[in-house]
């Protein structure tokens, strides 16, 4: 009976792996794991990765004027990732305006699964903001914000360009996040993924602190995948 | 064993280069730079199965490791172009490696070696050199080192047929990196121990990448058609054709191979007052076997493997009587001519070795349809042996029979094809039948014939 136990908790464990499978990463040949606390973290702010959908539906409920929610919001989470990467490495920032030099290229994660990347090219390090060269960046390439959304719409091809139906109101606040840990040095991408949060909106009321947490949780998410 | 494992001889120890998986080494996780002492080497090489000779080649060549995802080796191109391009300083020059070039592959002719100034002057093409320079590994596979600016791409892709050769200085080792416009990344990575010489590396980089028979380089014309041809794949796609053609040949009733006694009955008759022989089951103890015949074919085949042929040939032969015998004296000849038709089913097969040439080798079966026809005149308008004459041997209206056919078509410039063809062939009555003259009549033969074909997918 013992081993039927096990039996059944093998297969619920089989089902979890399978239902988390929306979360890639992929990591290069010569990855070693985490960098330590003493190295050095560039954090590439977001810029244009950063994407809101539903910004009318925010503005009303954080109370933000809607012309200004897109940068305030940014702004904010550049904020609270930096202040979250804080309490692992002592980081440093990296400009969005150094995004522009980097190219646009496409990483495989799975089979199905792509990412749109953002690397800096090969044989230029990438500066902070007060011009020392990090060994490390953490790059996000795209940071998306909604409602019930899934990763998979998003980056497995075979599950992309579903038509879903614009909801009023929706159940979870989601945040879907790809990063990639960046070797500064060699200019190679050491570890990438997908990250993804859904945090429930309970009679659709919702404030900065809830973003704030989602936030939280998404960039919680990404370290672990380091 | 599929592993690549790199061991260098450094003073009576192997030092383990790189290795890509974890195998149990004399109890040691191999790593770059570990050491192992040769006795304890001998002590364990038994655990390879047989790759010990390969671990043996590698020790007698420690001089010179070879990393590669790719174990074609370049083109090499009769008097070809090589750009020599280095980060850093200079490791391999210009003449040393255009003569070893020559002296390693005498059918090169006349290389051009010359240092790609322009590759280094480039600023975007030299931050990839310093990226190779950084990223270089033992660790790494071609497939990890491929530019990704689009500009160095491009550069890559416009090489043509010029080889690149990439050299730099890392971790007390000189990189090499073959480029050339097939791949983008590199086609060749070699190592040398940094106190080699530049005389030394072009030797041993002549011979192991550039020894193979070089080819003619194209005119950028002739690149442009070349590009726009049709991909192998579709060029390989079987073909229907029809011909017609002419032939002539020779049959006998001797096949080769076999014993001469088969036939010496049956050849070594003769017809005797007009009728009479020893043996008349083959039509050979009347007439005369060996002889010239002529042909004329039509056939068809369809995805160049099973065909339908029809043929009519025409031979003659004379019959087999003693000239010196009186009876005769009142004939001027007497002679049977052959008419056949043969319905043959062929299978066959074609290779391409060449681009307007077609080799189509095939097995046939025919079934034959064979009549004689008299030929015979008289000296004299009375014949003294009427009664002989009036009763002399008369074939069957018409016999069947089968014949095996192998055969060679060539084809060449698509429509014209010489065919050469060899088999053996029965003929008879069906055993229902009395009279029994000719009742299995066999003969070889060999043919050549001259065709013309249209051909179509």
């Amino acid at each position: 009976m013992v081993s039927g136990k096990y039996l059944v908790a093998s297969v619920l464990i089989g089902i979890q792996i399978i239902s988390c499978s929306s979360s890639f990463t992929n990591s290069h040949k010569l990855y070693k794991g985490m960098p330590a606390k003493s190295e050095n973290i560039g954090y590439v702010e977001l810029g244009d990765a950063f994407m809101l959908t539903r910004a009318d539906w925010f503005a009303e409920k954080l109370n933000i004027q809607s012309d200004s929610i897109y940068s305030k919001l940014e702004t904010l989470t550049d904020s609270i990732i930096f202040s979250e990467i804080q309490k692992t490495w002592t980081p440093s920032v990296v400009q969005k305006k150094e995004r522009e030099s980097f190219s646009r290229e496409t990483l495989k994660m799975d089979k199905t699964v792509f990412i749109k990347t953002r690397f800096p090219q090969q044989g230029i390090e990438v500066p902070d903001r007060e011009g020392k060269v990090p060994s490390y960046l953490l790059i996000i390439h795209e940071y998306t914000i909604g409602g019930d959304l899934e990763a998979q719409n998003f980056y497995d091809y075979t599950k992309a360009n579903l038509e879903m139906a614009q909801k009023r109101s929706f159940k979870n606040l989601s945040i879907i996040a790809t990063f990639t840990l960046w070797d500064n040095k060699k200019q190679i991408p050491l570890r990438s993924g997908i990250v993804s949060t859904q945090m429930p909106i309970k009679n659709d009321s919702f404030n900065i602190d809830e973003f704030t947490k989602a936030t939280k949780q998404v960039i919680a998410q990404c370290l672990r995948k380091l | 064993m599929s592993e690549k494992i790199i061991i260098l001889m450094e003073n009576g120890e192997l030092r383990i280069e790189n290795t890509i998986s974890v195998v149990e080494f004399a109890g040691k996780q191999p790593q770059a730079g570990n050491t192992i002492s040769v006795a304890e080497f001998a002590g364990l090489s038994h655990k390879f199965h047989g790759f010990k000779w390969f671990l043996f080649f590698l020790i007698l060549n420690s001089q010179f490791s070879i990393l590669n995802s790719y174990a074609a080796s370049p083109t090499v191109w009769k008097d070809g172009e090589f750009l020599l391009w280095s980060h850093g300083k200079q490791h391999i020059s210009a003449t040393d490696f255009c003569f070893a070039l020559r002296y390693e592959n005498e059918r090169i002719g006349n290389p051009n070696c010359y240092e790609a100034g322009d590759w280094e002057r480039d600023s975007t093409v030299a931050l990839y050199a310093k990226w190779l320079n950084a990223n270089l590994d033992s660790r790494l596979k071609a497939e990890d080192l491929r530019p990704r600016n689009s500009h160095v791409i491009e550069r890559l892709q416009s090489l043509k047929d010029k080889n690149l050769l990439f050299s730099t200085a890392k971790d007390d080792k000189l990189w090499f990196l073959l480029f050339d416009e097939t791949s983008l990344e590199p086609r060749k990575i070699a190592t040398f121990p940094l106190s080699m010489d530049s005389a030394a590396i072009a030797k041993k980089i002549a011979s192991n990448w550039f020894g193979s028979t070089p080819q003619i380089r194209l005119t950028d014309a002739e690149r442009a058609k070349k590009q726009s041809e049709p991909d192998a794949y579709f060029a390989e796609q079987p073909m229907h054709d029809v011909w017609f053609g002419i032939g002539a040949g020779k049959s006998r009733a001797k096949i080769p191979l076999t014993p001469n006694s088969w036939y010496k009955n049956t050849l070594d008759s003769k017809v005797k007052n007009y009728n009479n022989v020893r043996d008349s089951t083959s039509a050979w103890s009347f007439i005369e076997d060996s002889t010239p015949f002529y042909s004329a074919y039509i056939g068809g085949s369809l995805y160049d493997f099973i065909g339908l042929e029809l043929e009519y040939r025409r031979s003659v032969h004379d019959v087999k009587y003693d000239k010196s015998d009186e009876v005769y004296k009142e004939l001027s000849y007497w002679r049977f001519n052959r008419h056949e038709f043969l319905l043959s089913l062929i299978f066959m097969t074609v290779f391409k070795p060449y681009s307007q040439i077609e080799i189509e080798p095939y097995a046939s079966a025919s079934v034959i349809f064979s009549m004689f026809a008299e030929d015979i005149a008289s000296i004299e308008s009375s014949l003294e042996y009427y009664d002989s004459y009036t009763n002399r041997f008369k074939f069957r209206d018409y016999y069947t029979g089968v014949s095996m056919n192998l055969g060679l078509r060539t084809a060449i410039f698509k429509n014209y094809g010489i065919n050469f063809k060899t088999g053996i062939a029965n003929r008879g009555t069906s055993t229902m039948v009395q009279e029994v003259i000719g009742s299995s009549t066999t003969d070889a033969y060999v043919a050549a014939g001259l065709e013309y074909h249209i051909r179509w997918r």
